[in-house]
């Protein structure tokens, strides 16, 4: 096995490019790093892209915030700016594992290892974030909505990799939140996950919203028809049942001993319904 | 400087710090895997992939072949060399019928047959962990599957495909107590009966060190390192039944032991065949125990399910008890694993209650799956769930408060000694003292004020309670001790009881304080080495009521040899010889002598003594536990907000480390009544092998407990007044909490129906799917 640590994004594509076999990258490596101890894959080629400064920084860009793909979650928390603007993303970062891993592992990570119940992802697609991707033909930029493309399959093309992702401008009044479902307490995978991202107009009417589930289809999604039942109410509880309905109506999840598929639809209905009344909270309504 | 006397700071009833945990936390303990020998070569199993299968043909010559590797066996090789099975359940246990109990032999590797999924079918002994792991894939095993167990009730199937070729059908054992034509007549008479069909799921204990072997010839003695609650358990059926071999050619060591809870109290298939190997290679061979192959193959605890009803009278007096139940044992019976259901539930199942009649019908069945065995509490949870669950069914029935039911059959203090019903005899113990004092901690009477604050915020709040007690012993009451005098400074107390983490050796250390008096510093505990001492080991919560007793006995003979010593020395009577805080005093003088510095002018530097001695019988320790519990109605998610509990477990040595065992068994316990479970799907395959799916407890599903020990009821069957403590948390909470979630569903309005099937574990979405009506 070959293992590559490059200062530059333009040396880790061309290592990319270069590199012959299996190549996978490495950034936390919570992930990588357990499934090479478990046998599960062999690469022939590792490219660590910790050593690459711009990756490891969390940068205020166009008003909002670039979070490099080698920043590890805990760096995330200890961020107050991004932790005021984005509580909810913060959150959802700061559920993944336990306090070591939160030290080693990246929401870029979690996104390119593309699994439905990833905590990250969720609150990014509520938060309308967008993936910086560099490759060969040079940058680019996706919605994290549509980043994923099924379970561990995302929509990069060889010889690309993510260098950050980017969270919007936060308006005044804006508020976001995460919530997942888990058998534990603490340190699990989400059965189910619901996140709400929220802006307030005047007299705390929701003017704009994003809501986005996770671990009820093969990718985290965005709901639509959520965010709409939100849009122009005060969360009455008329637009917190349609809300409800419209998280119930876009699950499709699966049935194992983690959960069924009623009660996940279920659990779905009511996480999107508590996350929305904590991001309205945080956004400055009040009910 | 304190004034107090050392005894007073250091002795039994103070809450001493831990002796052994400086080492733990500075990691320099010494776990079996801390010892890395030089040559010492790997062991790999290569584990059956299905539940029921005929071994066809077993080509071991690919892996021979591969560099690094030194040795491939099979069953068969094993049997060749003189290898027997593992002793059975046939020689104690018997069918209806007095027949021997049935099982299959319990060959370390498996010859013929494979009985469950995982079991050990060849063993790969290499230079390196890799090689041995990439030896084991190429082992070729061609196996003809056969109908798999995976349940009790297809398991007595008239048509179900036999375990055991050739016999009648799959009950390996079972046992009739008590009267049932009583209890007939007492059920006909009945003002009311309550009558519970009940789940007792299966667990995996889940040490934190997995089961870790190693093993090497010295000359022509074989000695072998282990992680073990009962050293001299593994060596003497290691020896002779198993391998051929003396017992005085075994040497047993075990070092720091990283947690037992039962799962660690005898000889594995895994063990012998690790001696074999270094046997038979002549290398020092290890093997550790991953996690999951720890999920496949240790013991599994529980796993039993039946009906029980009480016949109560108008007043909601029990007059008759029956219990009917089968016990899924697996496939490869341990013989534990049977006395556990058939012997020692029965012993406590009508608990603290003065109940007259019993019929009590327990069957063991043999399925496809690895055997259970002994698991915190081994029996004693099983039977107390369904008591304490009926308990709370029969005040449901009779519309009596749940705390005034369980005191009105109360055995009273003044019963005692009380024989009950399978002929156990409870030397001590005040009952409705214990509920009195737990109803007033918990502020019983207030719990309507909490249940409407939970209900202001969405919750659905409820109260569950188990007033119970327990048996603790293992029936095995002598113990040996010996004590050495250094004239360094040091009181070295070798033992054969077992740590497996519970703080023993600092509360033998308090005990020898008590009589010694002198710093704790000048105590050295040992214990894990069968050519120094040899017993029962540690198990069903004996070690401080038998070996602590040891220990205080040992110290009384070692100071009444010493002062007959000292006497010489300061030529006087002996009778005029006192002693106190490490000093020999002449009676009435200022002369005196150090207990060290006496050592120091024996001929050989030492004072020792080696002390046999026995406690009368077993303690039985006893408690109420009241849990608080909310659901989360729309997820059905289940909290435990309060526990509290009262404990009587005679006198304490050392209550910071008693509350700990009380609290982290109720962890245990809390951890089976809401979310462990072990699970094989319909073709016996394991679906919960790694922590991911077998979902441990952890502190925060816990809350803040609430624990209080009364010690005004010592035991009478022992010179410290001591009852074991072990196990009682984890008995009491499991019942404790499931009735607690029971109550808030009733109370907030779930079909009663509905909460009658639901089985433990309360996880969210079982209890979601009873609230979605």
């Amino acid at each position: 096995m070959q293992y590559i640590a490059p200062e530059k994004i333009s040396d880790a594509v061309e290592a990319l490019s270069q590199a012959k076999g299996s190549v996978h990258l490495l950034a936390g490596g919570s992930d990588l790093l357990v499934r090479m101890k478990g046998g599960f894959i062999e690469p022939d080629v590792v490219v660590d892209v910790k050593r690459i400064k711009s990756m490891g920084k969390i940068k205020k860009a166009g008003g909002g915030f670039s979070v490099g793909g080698a920043v590890s979650c805990a760096e995330m928390g200890d961020n107050d700016a991004l932790k005021k603007a984005w509580p909810g993303v913060v959150e959802a970062a700061q559920l993944i594992g336990s306090d070591q891993i939160q030290g080693r592992c990246t929401v870029v990570g979690n996104m390119c290892n593309a699994s439905p119940a990833a905590d990250s992802v969720p609150a990014l697609i509520a938060a309308d974030a967008q993936a910086v991707i560099q490759g060969p033909k040079g940058e680019r930029r996706i919605s994290v909505a549509k980043f994923a493309k099924g379970p561990g399959q995302t929509s990069l093309k060889a010889k690309e990799l993510v260098e950050a992702v980017e969270l919007p401008k936060r308006p005044a009044k804006s508020g976001d939140a995460y919530l997942r479902f888990i058998p534990r307490t603490e340190m699990d995978i989400a059965v189910v996950s619901a996140a709400v991202s929220l802006t307030l107009g005047a007299k705390g009417v929701v003017r704009e919203a994003r809501v986005a589930l996770g671990a009820v289809a093969p990718t985290a999604k965005l709901v639509p028809a959520a965010a709409k039942a939100l849009i122009g109410s005060k969360l009455d509880d008329a637009a917190l049942e349609k809300l409800a309905a419209a998280c119930a109506a876009a699950c499709a999840p699966i049935d194992d001993k983690r959960g069924t598929i009623k009660f996940r639809t279920r659990v779905a209905s009511v996480l999107g319904r508590r996350a929305a009344l904590i991001a309205y909270e945080r956004a400055g309504g009040k009910l | 400087m304190s004034n107090e006397s050392i005894p007073a700071r250091f002795g039994s009833g103070q809450s001493v710090i831990r002796v052994e945990d400086r080492k733990l936390l500075e990691g320099s303990g010494s776990f079996t895997d801390d010892f890395q020998p030089d040559g010492q070569a790997t062991l790999a199993f290569v584990r059956a992939p299905h539940a029921h299968a005929r071994l066809r043909a077993i080509d071991t010559r690919a892996a021979l072949e591969m560099p690094g590797v030194v040795a491939v066996y099979t069953g068969a090789d094993l049997q060749a060399a003189g290898v027997k099975p593992l002793p059975g359940v046939a020689d104690g246990w018997k069918r209806a019928d007095g027949s021997p109990a049935n099982a299959p032999a319990r060959h370390p590797l498996a010859v013929d047959k494979v009985y469950f999924s995982g079991q050990p079918v060849c063993a790969v002994v290499a230079d390196t962990p890799a090689i041995a792991a990439a030896a084991c894939e190429a082992v070729l095993i061609d196996y003809d599957t056969l109908q798999s167990i995976a349940d009790p009730v297809s398991a007595l199937a008239g048509n179900a495909v036999r375990i055991v070729d050739g016999s009648s059908d799959n009950l390996c054992a079972e046992m009739r107590h008590g009267d049932a034509a009583a209890a007939d007549a007492a059920f006909s008479q009945a003002a009311h009966i309550a009558r519970l069909q009940l789940v007792n799921q299966r667990l995996a204990p889940s040490a934190l060190e997995p089961r870790s072997v190693l093993a090497w010839m010295e000359d022509d003695r074989l000695t072998i390192r282990l992680s073990s609650q009962m050293p001299t358990g593994v060596r003497n059926t290691l020896a002779e039944p198993v391998l051929g071999m003396d017992a005085d050619k075994i040497r047993v060591v075990v070092g720091d032991v990283g947690g037992g809870f039962g799962m660690k109290t005898g000889l594995y298939p895994e063990d012998a065949v690790v001696a074999f190997a270094a046997r038979d290679t002549g290398r020092a061979v290890k093997w550790i125990a991953t996690r999951s192959e720890e999920l496949l193959s240790a013991v599994h605890g529980r796993d039993i399910q039946g009906s029980a009803e009480f016949a109560l009278d108008a007043d909601g007096r029990v007059l008759a008890y029956r219990i009917k139940t089968d016990a899924d044992v697996g496939a490869l019976v341990n013989p534990t694993g049977v006395a556990i259901q058939l012997m020692i539930g029965p012993w406590v199942a009508t608990s603290i209650y003065d109940i007259p009649v019993i019929d009590f019908h327990y069957r063991a069945v043999l399925t496809n799956k690895a055997a259970t065995g002994a698991y915190r509490g081994a029996g004693r949870p099983e039977a107390i769930y369904l008591t304490e669950r009926l308990m709370d069914e029969a005040a449901r029935v009779t519309g009596i408060d749940p705390a005034e039911i369980r005191r009105r059959n109360m055995i009273t203090a003044s019963q005692m000694p009380y024989r009950n019903p399978m002929a156990q005899t409870y030397d001590s113990g005040d009952f409705a003292s214990i509920l009195d004092q737990t109803l007033a901690l918990a502020d019983w009477h207030g719990f309507e004020a909490r249940r409407t604050r939970s209900a202001g915020q969405h919750k659905w709040r409820g109260r569950g309670m188990a007033a119970f007690l327990e048996w603790t012993g293992g029936m095995m009451f002598e113990e040996r001790v010996t004590m050495e005098v250094q004239a360094d400074g040091m009181v070295d107390v070798m033992t054969a009881l077992m740590p497996m983490g519970q703080g023993i050796a600092t509360c033998f250390a308090q005990v020898a304080i008590d009589v010694l008096g002198i710093p704790i510093e000048n105590i050295r505990i040992s214990h894990g080495d069968t050519d120094r001492a040899n017993g029962f080991g540690s198990a069903g919560s004996r070690s401080i009521f038998t070996g602590g007793s040891a220990v205080k006995v040992a110290a009384v003979e070692l100071i009444e040899k010493s002062r007959q010593l000292a006497a010489d020395q300061l030529e006087c009577a002996t009778a005029d010889v006192e002693y106190g805080d490490g000093q020999f005093r002449i009676a009435g003088t200022d002369r005196t002598m150090g207990l060290f510095e006496l050592a120091a002018g024996q001929p050989d530097r030492r004072i020792d003594i080696d002390s046999t001695s026995s406690v009368d019988d077993s303690t039985w320790p006893n408690g109420c536990h009241i849990c608080e519990v909310e659901i989360d109605p729309d997820t059905g998610a289940v909290q435990v907000v309060s526990y509290v509990n009262v404990n009587d477990v005679g006198h304490v040595v050392n209550p910071v480390i008693v509350v700990g065992q009380l609290e982290g068994g109720a962890v245990q316990g809390i951890g089976q009544a809401l979310q462990e479970h072990v699970i094989y799907d319909e073709a016996g395959q394991l679906q919960t092998g790694s922590f991911m799916d077998y979902t441990m407890p952890r502190a925060l599903e816990g809350c803040v407990y609430q624990t209080q020990l009364d010690q005004s009821i010592p035991c009478k069957n022992n010179p410290l007044g001591v009852k074991g403590v072990g196990e009682l948390g984890t008995i009491g909470a499991t019942p404790a909490v499931a009735n607690a979630v029971i109550d808030a569903l009733l109370r907030g309005g779930a079909d009663a129906g509905r909460v009658a099937q639901l089985q433990i574990p309360f996880t969210a979405d079982k209890v979601w799917q009873v609230l979605r009506g």
